[in-house]
């Protein structure tokens, strides 16, 4: 294989893909990555700071940069193997290169290659800050050290991902693959999220940070993030240990990987199967209303988009649960409680359902300007259908967080029907986002929006939730009165209306050329 | 089939630009009821971009469209209910079964539940799809998909059939049921305009045919006019011809 070759076309191919769809695409990405890594960094800071008024032990280091890798090890390992499924099997070349007269290891290379801009994401974003910032704490550290470390959990998660992949994608269609290893990484990142937001404000506010953080639980001893981290943080003899786990992971996991791939690449085309499809049974046949036959068939995409449904049930549940993280910092009284509570889940179903409305119906949007029903008649029946939902889920919401946090009935109501409008206008600007923003090619459920959609839909919802959160604020300890919740119904209704309307006319005037 | 007894389709003078590039420019033609027109051009040459102008997909830069008898600008929703297009990637729901997709078309349409849903069990059958059809198309072949869209283009019986490339997939059964399918349409009073690169099947189906060369139409009519007056000529002959042997 003419290897410089291939490579200066990949670079071509990939060059070309950054800045495609204009720039911003591919620089939102570097953005995005940034502005992680800062948060990270500011975290760290924070947490090594505390270590040393405290006086910590070297032993305290090693676990806070150990569980920062650990972390930034787990998000790897499911998103390498995402990675790797997607660009060993969904890839378009894919049947080409097996065609072409090269070795398997080599087609392993290309690949490698290829992933590299993604699957160095989380060590660009958590790892590398996590060691920079201990390196800052400690007076520096050893430069040879420093990249072993991060070179092992950067390699390590990949061809252990690539070893793993090849095999599975041998037994089991690619789109399921794909869906399974989407959800799995949602759950890890839940768990990051729940340990992370209910530990952190908990933290700052105890006068015992030290006992706190030697409070954490030890790392896991076989594990590539705890070596990495034991090479930086411990001196001597068990550091150098350490610092050879890491090297000889390396090399056994890039043995595994194309030993793998040696043996097995050349035949993965037989099984690829595709997805072969579910049977619907006892599904009624017969053409209903409009609004029926929208319902029905919105029912049908989210029930049987089951990666779809888990991600919104965990976003939904997660963000209802964000004011509960505060607590700590600003006590507040039940009513104001549910209220906060309940805006926070509006800002989910703006950003996780309103968003992903019509997007989620990919080029078949198509059919909202080719059937006589128009865009606009389109559009109102997917905002009335996902207000029904999100009228549900949140009066659900309402009766789980009142009767959990023993708010009278009344009290209840109230919160509920000052969220109303709240929900109201995160659909409406979600629809908005999703039709201007959305990506009918998607793949992964979580990337219906681009990643500047989602840095838009994330900054409009956090925007909005302030204003409500402020509003809620602005009531006072008790309900809500009835002057208010009309007023913001009012107030509501029409920015609703309104944003309904934009995203309507958008959805008409969008053109579908051929492919 | 709606008895409007206007043509099915117009096309005048259309024009339609993507940037600095004009995709098809001052284009006229017309399919008349009962008529197969086929639509042919080497790639690049204009055809999906008129057709999708001529289903309401496109919006012309210049021009008219109107399908059976209705304004497509003026009267989108009438002139809409009376066409069908078999777009080229079919627009499908990959979660939803074909029965599922096609119950959820004819409410799209707007269609009597009762004879919609007979209607789709015809075309399911006739196009070899029934024993599938509670399946979620996710699992289906190109061809099954490509029926699939055939099945949602019919079943309104629109006036207008639009088609593009609706052979790319099809086994040698499906292509000739297709065909099947079309001739019936036409002899019921529709019209159909379909674009294909199979210039033998042009040659044997089409009633006429409409050649574009760079946007613009270069010839059209029946086999006969464009053989002339050498007979011995094929489509094939007289489209490398017109086309400067660009394709």
């Amino acid at each position: 294989m003419n290897l410089a070759g291939v490579a200066r076309t990949r670079w071509i191919d990939m060059r070309r893909a950054f800045w495609s769809r204009g720039p911003r695409r591919g620089i939102v990405g570097i953005v995005l990555a940034v502005m992680i890594a800062g948060a990270f960094t500011l975290t760290l800071v924070m947490l090594f700071g505390a270590l040393e008024r405290e006086g910590a032990t070297t032993e305290s280091y090693a676990r806070v940069l150990g569980w920062a890798f650990t972390f930034a090890f787990v998000l790897l390992s499911l998103g390498d193997l995402l990675t790797v499924v997607s660009a060993a099997a969904a890839a378009p070349d894919l049947e080409r290169l097996l065609a072409a007269p090269i070795r398997p290891r080599e087609l392993l290379l290309l690949k490698f290659m290829e992933t590299l801009p993604r699957t160095l994401g989380p060590v660009v974003a958590i790892a590398l800050p996590a060691a920079l910032c201990f390196a800052a704490a400690n007076g520096g550290v050893n430069p040879f050290v420093f990249v072993v470390a991060l070179v092992a959990l950067w390699a390590v998660p990949l061809a252990l991902g690539t070893a793993l992949a090849i095999p599975l994608l041998r037994v089991a269609p690619v789109a399921r693959l794909r869906e399974s290893i989407a959800l799995l990484a949602t759950l890890a990142f839940i768990g990051g999220w729940l340990a992370n937001t209910f530990w952190m404000p908990r933290l700052l506010v105890s006068t015992d940070m030290g006992a706190r953080l030697r409070a954490i639980p030890p790392l896991p001893a076989w594990s590539p993030a705890t070596w990495a981290a034991d090479a930086l943080a411990r001196p001597g003899e068990r550091g150098l240990e350490a610092l050879a786990a890491c090297v000889a992971a390396v090399i056994v996991a890039l043995l595994l990987a194309f030993g793998v791939a040696e043996r097995m690449l050349a035949r993965l085309q037989p099984g690829m199967a595709g997805v072969v499809g579910i049977t619907v049974r006892g599904t009624s046949r017969r053409a209903a209303t409009l609004s029926g036959a929208f319902l029905r068939r919105d029912l049908a995409l989210f029930t049987r988009d089951w990666p779809v449904l888990l991600d919104l049930v965990a976003r939904l549940l997660l963000w209802t649960l964000l004011p509960l993280a505060v607590l700590p910092l600003a006590p507040l009284p039940p009513a104001e409680l549910v209220r906060d509570m309940l805006v926070a889940l509006t800002l989910s179903l703006g950003n996780d359902i309103g968003t992903r409305t019509l997007p989620l119906e990919r080029r078949s949007l198509a059919w909202a300007r080719l059937s006589p029903v128009g865009g606009a008649r389109w559009v109102l029946r997917r905002a009335f259908g996902v207000a029904g939902l999100a009228v549900a889920i949140l009066l659900a919401g309402a009766l789980v967080a009142g009767t959990a946090l023993r708010l009278p009935p009344l009290d209840t109501l109230a919160a509920f029907a000052f969220a109303l409008p709240a929900a109201a206008t995160a659909l409406g600007f979600g629809l908005l986002i999703g039709a201007l923003l959305g990506d009918p090619e998607w793949r992964d459920p979580r990337a219906m929006l681009g990643p500047g959609g989602r840095t838009v839909s994330a900054l409009v919802m956090l925007t909005q939730g302030g204003a409500w959160i402020a509003a809620s604020h602005a009531l006072g300890p008790g309900p809500a009165g009835p002057g208010w919740l009309v007023t913001l119904a009012l107030g509501g209704a029409f920015v609703a209306w309104v944003l309904v309307v934009i995203t309507a006319r958008t959805i008409e005037r969008r053109e579908y050329a051929g492919r | 089939m709606t008895a409007t007894g206007a043509r099915p389709l117009v096309i005048d003078a259309l024009t339609r630009r993507f940037g600095t590039v004009t995709a098809v420019s001052a284009l006229s033609l017309e399919v008349r009821a009962g008529e197969i027109v086929g639509f042919l051009g080497a790639n690049g040459a204009g055809k999906t971009t008129t057709l999708r102008c001529a289903s309401g997909l496109l919006a012309p830069d210049q021009g008219r469209i109107e399908v059976a008898g209705a304004d497509l600008e003026r009267e989108p929703r009438v002139a809409k209910a009376r066409l069908g297009l078999v777009p080229d990637r079919p627009f499908l729901y990959e979660r939803l079964s074909a029965r599922e997709f096609l119950a959820f078309v004819a409410a799209l349409y707007d269609l009597p539940a009762d004879a919609a849903a007979r209607r789709a069990e015809d075309l399911l059958t006739r196009l070899a799809l029934a024993e599938h059809a509670d399946r979620t198309i996710e699992g289906y072949s190109l061809g099954m998909r490509q029926k699939t869209a055939i099945a949602a283009a019919l079943l309104h019986s629109p006036p207008l059939l639009l088609l593009d490339e609706p052979l790319n997939g099809l086994d040698p059964p499906a292509a000739r049921l297709l065909k099947d399918l079309l001739r019936e349409h036409a002899r019921a009073g529709g019209g159909v305009l379909v674009s294909t690169h199979l210039l033998d099947v042009a040659e044997r189906l089409c009633d006429r045919v409409v050649i574009l060369r760079s946007g613009r139409v270069v010839a059209e009519g029946t086999l006969e006019d464009l053989r002339g007056d050498r007979r011995e000529r094929s489509l094939e002959d007289v489209f490398m011809e017109l086309d400067g042997g660009a394709s």
